[in-house]
């Protein structure tokens, strides 16, 4: 059940055989969460931490007004908070956009496992920077790139992300959202993000269509976005 | 609550809105104005200002709800 874990690790880094069935031994059975149900809100007090299995989440901020940024996407494999183990509780939410599975892991059962392993407590510290640096990146995006770079890019990251564990390289892929949540990953309105799709489309770059993403020119996409993957660590240093 | 739907037609043709937003009909108008000047500021940093377009709302089935002149949506100051 938690493969897409599993395989999320072991794209990036090596995993021992012990090192999985300790992985696996800690997990819960799955639960599933409906499109545009909160998996995590705004202030609970947190003493689980939740894998997402399959299905795509979302991490935002909102204002008081109802206007909502979201800051990074989460796909089937990620934790969407393990930093609920320090922080307790989130300053922000995580909303499902698809259809979701997760699993929810007790801190407790992660605390006996990292100080078992305290080589996988390295993975999952990696697994927390790597959510920074993508944070990071978003902020580069909403700071300095124009409207076609922003979708762009994000087009480019999750191009990688999700067909990262089973495709690599499809130039189709699933991102399960529809044009309004698109518009609030990239702080544009969703008239606006409309027109931009509509350029890129004509473009000949890409197109977004009924929650999937088709790249016809990745050369061009990587362009438009001044793409760079190395914020995405898919070489990283052995740990 | 009722989906409108904002199609845009500028300079650049005609950018037809098939996915909307439910919305209340009072709050179309702002919305209308909000995703312009979210357009213009993106042209603008590219050097370009072109006020000629204008959203067009609608209901699903058609029906006209209202028209926003990109020009309407910004005090333009030129001396």
């Amino acid at each position: 059940m938690i493969d897409p874990h599993i395989q999320r690790i072991r794209a990036r880094h090596s995993l021992s055989r012990e090192e999985e069935e300790a992985i696996r031994a800690v997990m819960p059975p799955p639960i599933k969460v409906k499109r545009h149900a909160m998996a995590v809100r705004h202030g609970d007090k947190l003493d689980v931490s939740t894998l997402l299995i399959s299905g795509l989440m979302g991490r935002y901020k909102d204002l008081p007004n109802g206007r909502r940024q979201f800051a990074q996407l989460h796909v089937a494999g990620d934790f969407i908070d393990l930093h609920a183990f320090t922080l307790k509780r989130l300053e922000h939410n995580i909303m499902a956009l698809s259809d979701c599975t997760v699993v929810t892991v007790p801190h407790e059962r992660l605390r006996t496992l990292l100080s078992d392993h305290p080589r996988i407590g390295m993975l999952y510290w990696f697994s927390t920077n790597l959510d920074a640096c993508i944070n990071r990146e978003w902020e580069l995006s909403l700071g300095q790139r124009s409207a076609a770079g922003r979708v762009a890019a994000l087009f480019c990251e999750m191009h990688v992300r999700v067909t990262q564990i089973g495709d690599p390289g499809a130039l189709d892929f699933p991102l399960p959202m529809n044009q309004s949540e698109l518009a609030e990953c990239v702080g544009m309105t969703p008239v606006h993000v409309n027109r931009t799709l509509r350029q890129l489309r004509e473009d000949g770059i890409a197109t977004f269509e009924r929650g999937r993403v088709t790249i016809m020119d990745l050369d061009r996409l990587h362009k438009t976005a001044q793409f760079d993957p190395s914020f995405l660590y898919l070489d990283a240093i052995p740990l | 609550m009722q989906r409108l739907y904002f199609d845009i037609h500028n300079g650049t043709g005609l950018t037809e809105d098939h996915e909307g937003q439910a919305m209340p009909i009072e709050e179309a108008r702002a919305f209308a104005i909000r995703s312009i000047r979210s357009i213009l500021s993106d042209e603008v940093l590219h050097g370009m200002l072109d006020v000629t377009g204008r959203i067009e709302i609608r209901t699903g089935s058609g029906e006209s709800m209202g028209r926003v002149k990109f020009d309407e949506a910004i005090e333009m100051r030129l001396r």
